[in-house]
């Protein structure tokens, strides 16, 4: 989406239109609004900037500077691994060692980056390539080598788009990684999983039906 | 020609949402019924740093993307419902109703106020003949670029509206970014924002779930009293 500038500022909280600039008085080390006379609630937003020193806000502004370059540069490392994994993909279609290749290519991720980078890529590429049943496959197994706590927070949401997958395999990894997480909260997506495979309903109430009780 | 329509509805909440399981396993069925196609999570991570005392700190976040692509739905500390479409902006009221609903449930889920709110309009056109735009009597330009081929134009406006929000009278931003741009090949697109947001300046937390359907009522009002003013420009 394209956003306008005035857009930019106010998404950081700081919206510099004409009418409410915002008042840096150094001498009293506050910062007010000059626009408090449109409330409709009593408005009181007038704080401290830290020490009282001005270079201390320069430092701040440069430590957001810093940070802000620094999520720019893990933008373009996610976009370039989830290019490399796609190319690990086609590697591994080609050499018949698929699961290999992308197992492979998620624990160099893991390795030269960071779990933080991983969950980028892997919930990227599984959105990109949803119908791909092979590709989510063989991520799947790849995510069986870790446990619920390093793939936590966005484990989940791969589990959660596994269960809803038409696929029964790829629905058989999600019941996989529910099992190997070993998290009660991710009992409840098997709830209202759709499965065709008799199998595989067996598998679900023997296994999981065990960690119902044991979990909950 | 409609390159690109994007519409955004925003709330700063006072809550957070975050990416739990149960967050997940609540919200996808109820935001699916209400966007009408599958929803995807996804948990990304941000980092703020507080300018009072210099603390760094990361945080996970929650959003979601419908399955065409069409529908993005990000929890932050601002929560932000936004669809994209090449439609024309006045057949766009079925999608800012499922945007209105799923912003208001989200509201209503966390139980969360907002202390501003905000209605933003995104619009790409081209293949305009933007030189007759150019020529309109309203753009004025410094005389050296008379008779010259104008690459890049810019205008921005702003003034204060007052609407009403179930009874209470509150002040609006209505910022209008219009913009002409070429590219490498001479090609010249036509983009215009608007942007119609309540005060910065009033941090009360004064909107719930109930205050979002009165406001893009009002709003709406405006964009389209805006948009056929626009629509004048370039015919």
């Amino acid at each position: 989406m394209i956003y306008s500038s005035s857009t930019d500022r106010y998404r950081d909280g700081d919206n510099e239109s004409t009418s409410n600039r915002r008042k840096i008085d150094i001498s009293n080390e506050t910062s007010i609004s000059q626009n408090d006379t449109d409330s409709i609630l009593s408005y009181n937003n007038s704080y401290t900037i830290g020490e009282q020193y001005p270079q201390t806000l320069d430092r701040r502004i440069q430590s957001k500077a810093v940070a802000e370059k620094e999520e720019k540069r893990i933008d373009q490392v996610v976009h370039k691994s989830i290019e490399e994994l796609s190319a690990a993909y086609y590697k591994g279609v080609i050499s018949g060692h698929l699961s290999e290749e992308i197992e492979e290519k998620i624990i160099q991720i893991e390795y030269c980056h960071s779990m933080r980078i991983l969950g980028e890529v892997l919930q990227k590429t599984v959105y990109k390539n949803f119908a791909n049943e092979s590709f989510l496959v063989s991520i799947g197994d790849a995510l069986l080598r870790y446990s619920f706590r390093e793939v936590d927070p966005w484990g989940v949401a791969i589990v959660s788009w596994f269960v809803g997958h038409p696929s029964d395999e790829v629905k058989v990894c999600a019941v996989q990684l529910i099992d190997n997480w070993n998290d009660k909260e991710l009992l409840y997506f098997l709830d209202n999983i759709e499965i065709k495979a008799e199998w595989l309903k067996t598998y679900i109430f023997s296994i999981i039906g065990n960690k119902r009780d044991v979990l909950l | 020609m409609i390159k690109s329509n994007t519409i955004m509805i925003s709330a700063f909440s006072d809550k957070h949402i975050n990416p739990t399981t149960e967050n997940i396993l609540v919200m996808l069925p109820a935001l699916k019924d209400i966007i009408g196609t599958d929803m995807f999570p996804n948990v990304f991570i941000s980092q703020n740093i507080d300018m009072e005392t210099g603390n760094i700190s990361s945080q996970s976040n929650l959003s979601f993307a419908s399955s065409d692509e069409k529908y993005k739905i990000i929890c932050m500390e601002r929560i932000d419902i936004i669809c994209s479409t090449n439609k024309a902006i006045e057949c766009l009221d079925g999608e800012i109703e499922k945007c209105v609903h799923a912003l208001e449930y989200l509201l209503e889920k966390a139980n969360a106020s907002a202390s501003r709110l905000a209605f933003n309009v995104d619009y790409v056109l081209e293949q305009l003949s933007v030189d007759t735009i150019l020529s309109k009597e309203f753009i004025k330009v410094i005389g050296f670029y008379d008779g010259k081929n104008i690459r890049e134009w810019s205008t921005r406006t702003n003034s204060y509206e007052e609407i009403s929000i179930l009874g209470n009278k509150e002040l609006v931003n209505t910022i209008t970014d219009i913009e002409i741009n070429s590219n490498d090949k001479g090609e010249k697109t036509y983009h215009y924002h608007i942007d119609i947001n309540t005060l910065p300046g009033n941090q009360g937390l004064r909107f719930n779930q109930s205050h979002i359907h009165p406001f893009l009522s009002e709003t709406s009002h405006l964009y389209k009293l805006i948009n056929s003013d626009i629509a004048e420009i370039i015919k």
